[in-house]
């Protein structure tokens, strides 16, 4: 399958998100949605007194902030508000206990039952009871880590549960009837679902020419380049190796054109599968039954909800299970489809008041705020609040003698003082660029001096000016690039 | 690499981080002491600039707010009288302050008008401009008319300041004293730039050596003696070149001006001070109401025993009290502190000393504007214990130092882990179980990929800035550390050219740092080309082509 250009929202492009990965995009999209509607974004080294949200035993450095109005402010671990109580953060991380509670709350999940692996005849039974194909995986895993789906027969299982046995730490796993049909995480937040994406397992499509090999290393060059898939190559491994045996290929096999091949049966991203925007494709009896899903469990308004959808009925399906702390990334960047707008609906249900509010098109150097906090130098950062209103911009093309005569520090230097957003960079022909935005369109104008004028051992021969409009997201701040 | 003399102040060594060198010293200094304290620290952005950081203290839910050296406790209207000289005299006759008489004239006022007054006054008068700093414009010792017309020219019309101040002009030293609370906690004598001679190096070496000395005071970065023109006319007038070579002792005087930002030194003479001089800066900064802290700048004639204000500022920066010249540093951050929160007063901080706080990550974030308010960690309490770790081995060290990171995170510990040639050095402190855990830990199993050789644990007795840092530049371990012992020696016994055998050592890493920086060089090449391209194909680039065809065609119309 080769990616077609999807339809970005136009203030979180590439850019805004570059080399911002895993958990930290989510905090960081979150963060970003509310910053721009002008809330006071405060990032933590560590919890504070005021608000202990469940970390999961995980760091908090650049993924742990607050937003505040004024008035009210929210905490936020990741992608998840103080809204969703910890009680419920601990249901979710147990499995079977999630799939408890929903079942006493009339919502459809898969039958199962938590088998500690040391006891190989019971859950052969177990399996035999809820009839072939089964499904096993830890009680409380994530990123499908010791997750075997479609489990055939008696020998497939016991083959799984040694391998499990010497390849994981875990003690307990649910063993659960397999059911087929696609795979979606569905995002709610409140009652209604703002981004549902449809996960297919790492695949690749044919050429008739390339070698399975080849055919992967193609796609992972794919998937680089969208940046929530970036860090999340197809590896090949011996799941990857085992699944094409079944169809009787090996890495150097060379697929028809047009030929699909799986190369495993789980879907999850991390390991290499497909997001596909879904949102419409849904009837809102799928939708209803993840509404349900948040509604059974104690005050959690938002989470993502994984539904395995009946092939033979699209109104019927069952939850796997709920997602506290959900990751977000790929609804904003699926590989087909449309972006969806997840963390700008988790902004609306904590600050209804900003909903509709006009949107700072700025963005903020992640990485260099999460720096300090990283290595403890500071306890807290308060954010500065973008510009408001209108924006102006112009790109200034200087050449002349501009090497090694500090010219592009000089222009740092003065951008900063006049407060004036963007970068400079070399172009080619020894040329530098200017690149200004500010919301005074008068210091945009004046720095035309500013770059002809230059450091003291500049010499500028030649100015070009352009418009920039409409205006790009821009970067906080002025950095060389 | 900081040199240290001996009449500095043992809590600001190896303290003051370079990214705080200069004026930030000033406020740096009293943050540090406070936080020291036990006091919540927290940097506040109000202006890009270093120098005009703010800060506030807070201690049992009493805030106090700061500006370089200036607490909340002086009120808007004494700040207000500070800045207009004109005010400041007015205030100071009417508190029987000894200042000079003279007068304001604004800039419409004819020159002549100026030249009449200055002729009433009686000479010898001074002008200085009435919005100055730093010593710009200010003409001493004008003996007669003819003078005093040529200089009334050049600072009006020529350096364009045209309203202007004319005074008597009183012969003495230049002094400053630091009051806080009805008390003088410091003062310092100015002295104008000048070099000392041994006998054996020109004027230019001495002053190039001098240069460095002061390059390497945390106060005096980058204020060096700059050989200008003035600095030729006082030469010969004293009949000497750049290459005369003054007799051993002999002070050679390079400026006239006594400005520290010139180049001139500063003497600590606190313990000189007669009542009557405290007395007479203590009465100037009562004259202004509400000023319970101020440096005073007075002209002391020690053979009368007396003194005149020229001066009164309300957020002086405190600098040269704290890295003087010559004489002892005074602890002005701690008088202020001590006066803001006096609950503090008496804590014993024999072991807060030892933690310092960053300051670059402050600066970066502040002055790219991404940041409003940065709050700096408390200062570690209880029982601390400080070690070093040598350690020798293969490893790779990006991700065993993020692994070392994580670690003494967990633990909670400050310190930093730095490259060395056959391995890294880890500074940790914290608690004293945490740091046998740590040592427990460094001298075990090692994580994977890494062959850790030996282990070497030591007492790390210097301070430790707060967080944990992972420092990948180069440092070739003890080496270093004997140099500075020797280059603190010579500075000790007399002069010594410190740069020289910094060079040698720097030359050996450059070769290797030039080819990594051509290989990034064209890396960056290819990468700019590669943008270029971007750009030029990009849609919008495209589309808005022929927006900028018309818009340079219009250009071109309007130019012609």
């Amino acid at each position: 399958m080769v990616y077609e250009k999807i339809q970005l929202l136009p203030d979180l492009n590439e850019e805004v998100v570059e080399n911002i990965y895993g958990f930290r995009l989510c905090s960081y999209l979150v963060a970003l949605e509310g910053w721009r509607r002008g809330l006071q974004l405060t990032w933590y080294k560590d919890e504070t007194d005021l608000c202990k949200l469940d970390k999961l035993n995980s760091s908090t450095q650049g993924k742990f902030f607050s937003l505040s109005n004024g008035e009210d402010i929210h905490y936020f671990f990741r992608s998840r508000g103080d809204k969703v109580s910890n009680k419920s953060v601990r249901i979710c991380q147990n499995k079977e206990k999630t799939k408890e509670i929903l079942s006493e709350n009339g919502v459809p999940v898969p039958k199962g039952r938590v088998i500690s692996v040391d006891h190989e005849e019971e859950i052969s039974n177990y399996a035999k009871g809820v009839k072939y194909p089964v499904v096993i995986k830890p009680i409380n895993g994530s990123m499908g880590k010791g997750v075997y789906t479609n489990i055939k027969n008696k020998d497939e299982l016991i083959n799984v549960v040694n391998n499990l046995r010497s390849e994981y730490n875990y003690t307990e796993y649910i063993i659960e009837k397999y059911y087929p049909g696609k795979e979606y995480r569905i995002y709610v937040v409140g009652d209604k679902v703002v981004g549902a994406t449809r996960r297919v397992p790492a695949n690749i499509v044919g050429d008739g020419v390339s070698t399975v090999n080849e055919l992967i290393e193609m796609k992972n060059m794919e998937r680089k380049k969208n940046p929530y898939l970036n860090p999340k190559p197809i590896k090949v491994d011996f799941e990857v190796s085992k699944c094409l045996e079944t169809i009787g290929y090996t890495v150097h096999s060379i697929p028809q054109k047009e030929e699909v091949v799986y190369l495993r049966e789980k879907s999850n991203l991390s390991s290499g599968g497909d997001p596909l925007d879904a949102t419409d494709e849904l009837t809102p009896a799928i939708k209803q039954i993840a509404v349900n899903s948040l509604k059974a469990l104690p005050s959690i308004p938002h989470a993502g909800v994984d539904i395995i959808v009946d092939p033979k009925s699209d109104k019927k399906g069952v939850v796997l299970e709920v997602n506290a702390t959900a990751e977000i990334g790929f609804h904003l960047f699926p590989i087909k489809g449309e972006a969806r707008d997840v963390p700008g609906a988790i902004i609306d249900y904590y600050f209804p008041e900003t909903i509709g509010k006009n949107k700072s098109i700025f963005y903020f150097n992640y990485e260099s705020t999460i720096d300090p906090l990283k290595s403890w130098v500071t306890e807290q950062v308060v954010m500065s609040c973008p510009p408001e209103g209108l924006i102006y911009g112009k790109r200034y093309i200087v050449s002349g003698k501009l090497k090694n005569v500090g010219y592009m520090t000089f222009i740092r230097r003065q951008a900063l003082q006049k407060k004036l957003n963007g970068f400079t960079q070399k172009v080619c022909d020894g040329k530098i660029e200017v690149v200004v935005f500010s919301e005074s369109e008068k210091i945009v104008l004046d720095f035309e001096n500013t770059c002809l004028k230059g450091s003291k051992k500049s010499i500028v021969n030649n100015l070009e000016v352009e418009d920039i409009n409409p205006i790009p997201p821009v970067k906080l701040g002025f950095e060389i690039r | 690499m900081q040199i240290y003399k001996d009449e500095w102040l043992p809590n600001l060594k190896d303290s003051v981080p370079v990214e705080a060198f200069g004026y930030t010293v000033s406020m740096y200094s009293i943050a540090l002491e406070g936080w020291r304290r036990g006091l919540n620290l927290k940097f506040i952005n109000k202006n890009r600039r270093k120098s005009e950081i703010e800060y506030s203290l807070e201690f049992n839910g009493k805030e106090r707010k700061f500006s370089v050296t200036r607490g909340d406790l002086v009120p808007k209207e004494a700040i207000k009288v500070c800045i207009n000289k004109d005010l400041t005299k007015k205030l100071l006759i009417e508190s029987n302050v000894p200042t000079p008489e003279g007068e304001v004239f604004e800039k419409e006022v004819e020159d002549n008008e100026i030249i009449e007054f200055a002729k009433k006054l009686g000479f010898p008068v001074v002008i200085k401009p009435s919005n100055g700093t730093g010593g710009a414009g200010v003409i001493a010792n004008i003996k007669d008319e003819i003078e005093f017309r040529d200089s009334l020219i050049y600072v009006r019309h020529e350096l364009n300041f045209p309203k202007v101040i004319v005074e008597k002009f009183y012969n003495g030293e230049d002094y400053r004293l630091y009051v806080i609370g009805n008390e003088v906690t410091g003062a310092f004598k100015k002295i104008p730039a000048n070099v000392i001679g041994d006998g054996e190096n020109t004027i230019k070496t001495l002053i190039k050596i001098k240069n460095e000395q002061r390059n390497n005071t945390p106060a005096l970065h980058k204020r060096t003696i700059k050989i200008d023109k003035e600095l030729h006319n006082m030469l010969k007038s004293q009949n000497y070149t750049l290459e005369s070579t003054p007799t051993i002792g002999e002070q050679v005087f390079l400026k006239s001006k006594n400005n520290v930002s010139a180049g001139g030194d500063s003497v600590d003479i606190t313990e000189e001070l007669t009542d009557e001089i405290k007395k007479i800066a203590i009465k100037a900064s009562n004259a202004i109401p509400g000023l319970v802290q101020c440096g005073v700048d007075m002209i002391v004639d020690n053979a009368n025993n007396s003194g005149v204000i020229l001066e009164v500022n309300s957020r002086p920066h405190i600098t040269a009290h704290l890295f003087p010249w010559h004489g002892q540093a005074r602890d002005i951050p701690k008088s202020i502190i001590d006066y803001y929160f006096p609950e503090t007063k008496d804590m014993s901080l024999e072991q807060q000393n030892l933690f310092y706080f960053d300051f670059k990550h402050i600066f970066d974030t502040f002055q790219s504007g991404i940041a409003k308010e940065i709050t700096i960690p408390k200062v570690p309490s209880g029982v601390i214990l400080s070690k070093i770790f040598h350690l020798i081995g293969d490893l790779n060290k990006v991700s065993y130092c993020k692994w070392i990171r994580k670690t003494c995170r967990d633990l909670h510990l400050n310190g930093s882990v730095q490259y060395t040639q056959h391995g890294v050095d880890i500074v940790a402190s914290g608690s004293f179980e945490s740091i046998s855990k740590i040592s427990e830990i460094l001298k075990g199993d090692s994580p994977q990929n890494t062959l850790v050789k030996s282990v070497e644990e030591c007492d790390w007795t210097k301070p430790v800035k707060i967080g944990f840092e992972i420092n990948e530049e180069y440092k070739s371990g003890e080496n270093v550390d004997s140099n500075t012992e020797t280059k603190i020696k010579y500075l000790r016994d007399g002069y010594f050219p410190l740069k020289i055998s910094e060079k040698t050592n720097k030359s050996k890493g450059n070769s290797k740092s030039k080819t990594i920086k051509k290989e990034r060089k064209n890396l960056n090449e290819d990468y700019y080309k590669k943008k270029y391209n971007m750009v030029i194909k990009s849609t919008s680039w495209r589309i808005t082509k022929p927006l900028r065809f018309f818009g340079r065609l219009i250009k071109k119309i309007k130019n012609n």
